[in-house]
């Protein structure tokens, strides 16, 4: 097999992007151009990935590149902009090497872009590293603040202990099957099956569960996205849960897919608990951050629902999830952090007449939120009803069930914080000022949340053509 | 199947074997006149400085260690490639020279930040 090296020409040029940032780190003042250089860079990529042919095997079958690959990428990428600027918003916040933080925010972004093209465990366990290792320096970031070392300290310990589980299992499918190439395993799979093949199959199912913070490993979750820096916890909450997907849907669909009796039950419990677990858990939070990752744990149990289903609508409906899912968060996420720049402040109480200081503002958050929870018209109505259609359809009756009864339980807790922003009359009504670019950024988020629930029509069609790569 | 691995449990307890005879049998040999100086832990000749069990060393000691590390990897890649260039061509002598500018970029980094200062 060849090396076909312009097949990886994106990542290439984000490579020397980031090279560049470090070269400039050394003379530049204002280390938010890094942030801006950064942007760039990001754009630069996505010129890249338009051009690069959809289709291919580089580097001797090490890595893939498929329409499912490059939609995860733009996914990315997306996110790798909309977190550089939140990230230029907090720099005043930041103490120490203010410049490396855009660096490691693109070095996350890259292992995640290698993660959606990884076709074997070798690179499939470097890339997920390379992210993980950038976003345990991130989570630690705020070094004076006790809450940011609790949050990075426990992120790295819980992440270990992932990481093992999951090389244990890739060592066991190793041994079973004399392979570490997706494709050879899936090809020797077929042959025949022992009890190691589904030791191996549980451990990396288990340390999986860490990226997408569902049960078990799912605790690190609320006090990481609390403590982190907020632009971090938008990059763990949208960022490396989808690089998290992506690898459980390329492990699951197209490796383990012919042995999918053997991992369809345990999936379909996560999936039930997780929902639960995490619908239940979000009620009592009174950090807005906290708050949003236990709804971020309901949201991997619905995308669990989708890899349970493990049809072509399934994985269809997933990525329309996500699709809906970053622009939701990340919609949350900017208006959490541009107003706790005025207020100092992530308690859900701090919200209260938000609506009369800055109307902006509150109705991204509104949009963000109610996204999340599922309300039509917007995206997040769609990627629910997509992903209880997938379940219904291959007879996961009781696990849709409990899906919708929880999404309506999750519209309480997305509704306090809607209700302190609308109905509370402020002590303080002093507006917040908002520049033109941080406007615009605001109205496009909540006009592409707004245009996937209304119009989802093109989009879930080219991604239905896209998921049949996965089978 | 299993019985295939049976030459490695033996060759495990013959090492087990002989490292415990050769201790106990000098131990029976030799001569036994411990002094304090004698027992203290070897620090590359250096007097020891305070209790090791307090756990406390400079985190410094790691940055240095990492930055051998890199280059110790660094040599590792070397000799191989300098022994296949021939077959490899012009692609691999360039690959090469990447590899080593991303490491030297990595160097100029620790430097210009400060990691090779002893004294903060």
């Amino acid at each position: 097999m060849p090396l076909n090296i312009h097949l990886l020409i994106p990542e290439l040029v984000l490579l020397s992007f980031i090279i560049l940032m470090v070269i400039l780190d050394f003379f530049v003042r204002d280390k938010r151009q890094i942030g801006v250089v950064g942007v760039v860079g990001t754009v630069v990529t996505g010129l890249a990935l338009i051009l690069v042919p959809k289709k291919g095997s580089a580097l001797m079958g090490l890595v893939i590149q498929d329409p499912a690959a490059v939609f995860f990428k733009f996914l990315f990428l997306i996110v790798a902009l909309s977190i550089l600027y939140m990230a230029i918003l907090y720099d005043e916040r930041i103490k120490h090497w203010k410049g490396e933080f855009y660096i490691l925010i693109l070095f996350a972004i890259l292992g995640m872009m290698f993660l959606a093209s990884a076709y074997d465990f070798i690179t499939l366990f470097v890339s997920l590293e390379l992210m993980a290792v950038s976003l345990y320096i991130l989570a630690t970031y705020m070094k004076d603040d006790t809450r940011s070392i609790e949050a990075g300290f426990k992120y790295l310990v819980t992440g270990a202990l992932a990481s093992g589980f999951l090389l244990y299992g890739i060592s066991f499918l190793y041994g079973y099957t004399g392979y570490t190439g997706f494709e050879e395993v899936a090809g020797a799979l077929g042959q025949g099956r022992g009890g190691f093949l589904t030791l191996g199959l549980f451990l990396v199912i288990l340390g999986l569960t860490f990226k997408l913070s569902s049960i078990p490993f799912y605790i690190w979750a609320p006090d990481v996205y609390e403590g982190s820096p907020t632009p971090v916890t938008a990059l763990i909450a949208a960022g490396s849960k989808t690089a998290g997907f992506v690898v459980a849907m390329r492990l699951l669909f197209t490796v383990l897919g012919p042995v999918k009796e053997e991992w369809i039950g345990l999936v379909v419990f996560l999936s039930g608990a997780t929902i639960l677990l995490g619908n239940l858990a979000a009620m009592p939070q009174k950090n807005i951050k906290r708050m949003l990752a236990y709804a971020g744990i309901g949201s991997a149990g619905y995308l669990l629902i989708g890899i349970a289903a493990a049809s072509i609508l399934g994985a269809e409906a997933m990525m329309f999830y996500l699709l809906t899912y970053i622009f939701a968060i990340i919609g949350s996420f900017l208006a959490i952090v541009i107003f706790s720049r005025v207020s100092g402040s992530d308690s859900i109480d701090a919200y209260i007449g938000l609506s009369r200081r800055s109307p902006l503002l509150a109705a991204t958050l509104f949009i963000g939120l109610l996204s999340l929870a599922g309300v039509p018209p917007l995206g997040g109505f769609i990627a629910k009803f997509y992903i209880f259609a997938a379940a219904v359809k291959e007879g996961l009756i009781g696990l849709a069930v409990v899906g919708v009864v929880m999404a309506i339980v999750s519209m309480y807790y997305f509704l306090l914080v809607v209700k302190r922003m609308y109905l509370i009359e402020p002590e303080v009504v002093e507006p917040i000022e908002l520049n033109l670019l941080t406007r615009a950024t605001l109205y496009g988020v909540n006009i592409v949340t707004i245009l996937l629930g209304i119009y989802p029509g093109p989009f879930t069609d080219w991604l239905m053509e896209v998921a049949k790569d996965f089978f | 199947m299993l019985l295939d691995y049976l030459p490695v449990l033996i060759m495990a307890v013959f090492v087990a074997f002989i490292a415990t005879m050769t201790l106990f049998v000098s131990s029976l040999v030799r001569p036994s006149r411990p002094y304090p100086k004698k027992n203290q832990p070897y620090e590359c000749g250096v007097d020891p400085i305070g209790e090791a069990s307090t756990g406390r060393i400079r985190i410094h000691y790691f940055v240095i260690a990492i930055l051998f590390i890199i280059f110790d990897v660094e040599t590792l890649y070397l000799f191989p490639w300098a022994v296949v260039l021939k077959e490899i061509g012009l692609f691999g002598y360039i690959e090469m020279f990447i590899f080593i500018f991303l490491l030297l970029i990595g160097l100029i980094y620790a430097w210009v930040k400060g990691a090779l200062e002893w004294e903060s």
